[in-house]
């Protein structure tokens, strides 16, 4: 009799999970764009030699929410299945993975740094052998991938979110995913703030890592290495602490840090066993 | 009985009658208006002025309390028609208090702005990075 009046407990707590009774931040306006621009100091790490740290500044976030179509996060989206606790959706999205292969120094912006300088500057001599900078292979290209997305309500705080995506112009013709729990917390001796903690894992298939971080001395020209990508799976944890100044400002922290594992770290494209992402501002919503 | 004992007995009827309402209507009932502040969110703080009235039939020092927290108080009072700023992040009872002996109440309630239609979001917050 315990146990049933616990599991009935559990079951009235998950059938409200994906309820939305007021609008907060883990909800949104159905029919209605969401604009908000974030100023501040922050820089998302390149893992690659020869590779630029991407500065955040100036970030614009656009999200919109109809009552199956959303758009958030570079993340286009149809719901086709939806109940309290569940909700799945088709959803296609950039493969960011070619980022790191761009250059986004305002100065490579205004420079044609390729003329400028080698790579082997930055290189120990007996390191030559060993390492090759992004701008010593071919051009990668932007993948775009698409998919399902599961994600489940837990409760109230609580939730998973899982992808399971495919390129889709034939790019690196294979599979990626992630898997990801976040807990939202609000912390009392902070008023109007709240943490949001998410675990996760990315997992990328052999030939993705092989398109992006395999060298082949038959496709790159004037390199006598190689590397075959394998497939990898490289953990993350993400912490964001968003403080509600007014009712259109927030000041944001935003750490984030992704483990490399040695799928990626034997490429010798790679010198970075992690990737971090951190930013501090505040944002405005228009 | 006799006539006189009657005539005691209605005497006291009709003074009993007379006085009652006389210690019963002594103080009014506490308005604030609004009685409703709208908030964007739940959680979120609400900040708004308040119109507060209340009368007595006579002179008395009191007290207006937000929950335990004591806001206001007057003295030798008859009528209070004041306005207020008041801040509030949940539903709040306002008490006006005669040292321990409570005058009046009144609840001011949260609302969050129109419930329109709405889902759950389906990506964390800056999960692109």
């Amino acid at each position: 009799m315990k146990y049933y009046l616990y599991l009935l407990l559990l079951l009235s707590q998950l059938s409200f999970a994906n309820n939305c009774e007021q609008i907060t931040d883990s909800c949104a306006t159905v029919g209605e764009w969401k604009f908000s621009l974030a100023v501040g100091v922050g820089v998302y790490t390149n893992p690659l030699h020869g590779g630029d740290d991407i500065p955040l500044v100036l970030i614009p976030q656009i999200s919109y929410y109809g009552e199956k179509v959303f758009f958030e996060s570079n993340t286009l989206g149809y719901s086709f299945f939806e109940n309290d606790q569940i909700v799945v959706s088709a959803i296609t999205q950039i493969n960011h993975e070619k980022a790191y292969f761009t250059r986004w120094h305002p100065q490579n912006i205004l420079i044609d740094t390729d003329s400028i300088g080698s790579s082997d500057d930055e290189l120990n001599p007996e390191d030559q052998d060993i390492y090759l900078d992004i701008k010593d292979v071919s051009n990668r290209r932007w993948a775009i991938d698409a998919g399902i997305q599961f994600n489940w309500f837990i409760n109230q705080t609580t939730d998973l979110q899982v992808q399971i995506l495919h390129d889709v112009n034939n790019v690196y013709n294979g599979f990626n995913g992630q898997i990801e729990l976040t807990r939202l917390m609000k912390i009392k001796q902070l008023p109007n703030t709240v943490m949001s903690f998410s675990v996760g894992t990315n997992v990328k298939s052999k030939n993705l890592v092989d398109y992006y971080y395999g060298i082949s001395q038959t496709t790159e020209a004037g390199v006598d290495l190689d590397y075959q990508g394998k497939s990898s799976i490289t953990p993350y944890f993400r912490l964001v602490l968003r403080h509600q100044i007014s009712e259109r400002w927030q000041a944001k922290l935003n750490i984030k840090r992704v483990f490399l594992d040695d799928a990626m770290t034997d490429s010798p494209l790679v010198k970075d066993d992690y990737i971090n992402t951190i930013f501090a501002g505040v944002s405005y919503d228009f | 009985m006799t006539s006189s004992q009657w005539k005691v007995i209605i005497y006291m009827l009709v003074l009993g009658l007379l006085f009652q309402p006389l210690s019963a209507s002594s103080t009014s009932q506490l308005i604030i208006k609004p009685s409703v502040c709208m908030v964007k969110k739940l959680g979120d703080s609400c900040k708004m002025k308040v119109k507060i009235i209340w009368q007595n039939t006579q002179p008395i020092d009191a007290c207006l309390f937000q929950n335990d927290l004591r806001l206001r108080c007057w003295k030798e009072i008859l009528d209070i028609n004041e306005d207020l700023e008041i801040s509030l992040d949940q539903d709040m009872k306002f008490t006006l208090k005669n040292r321990e002996k409570i005058l009046a109440y009144q609840h001011i309630k949260i609302n969050t702005a129109l419930p329109k239609n709405l889902r759950r979001r389906l990506r964390a917050d800056w999960s692109f990075f």
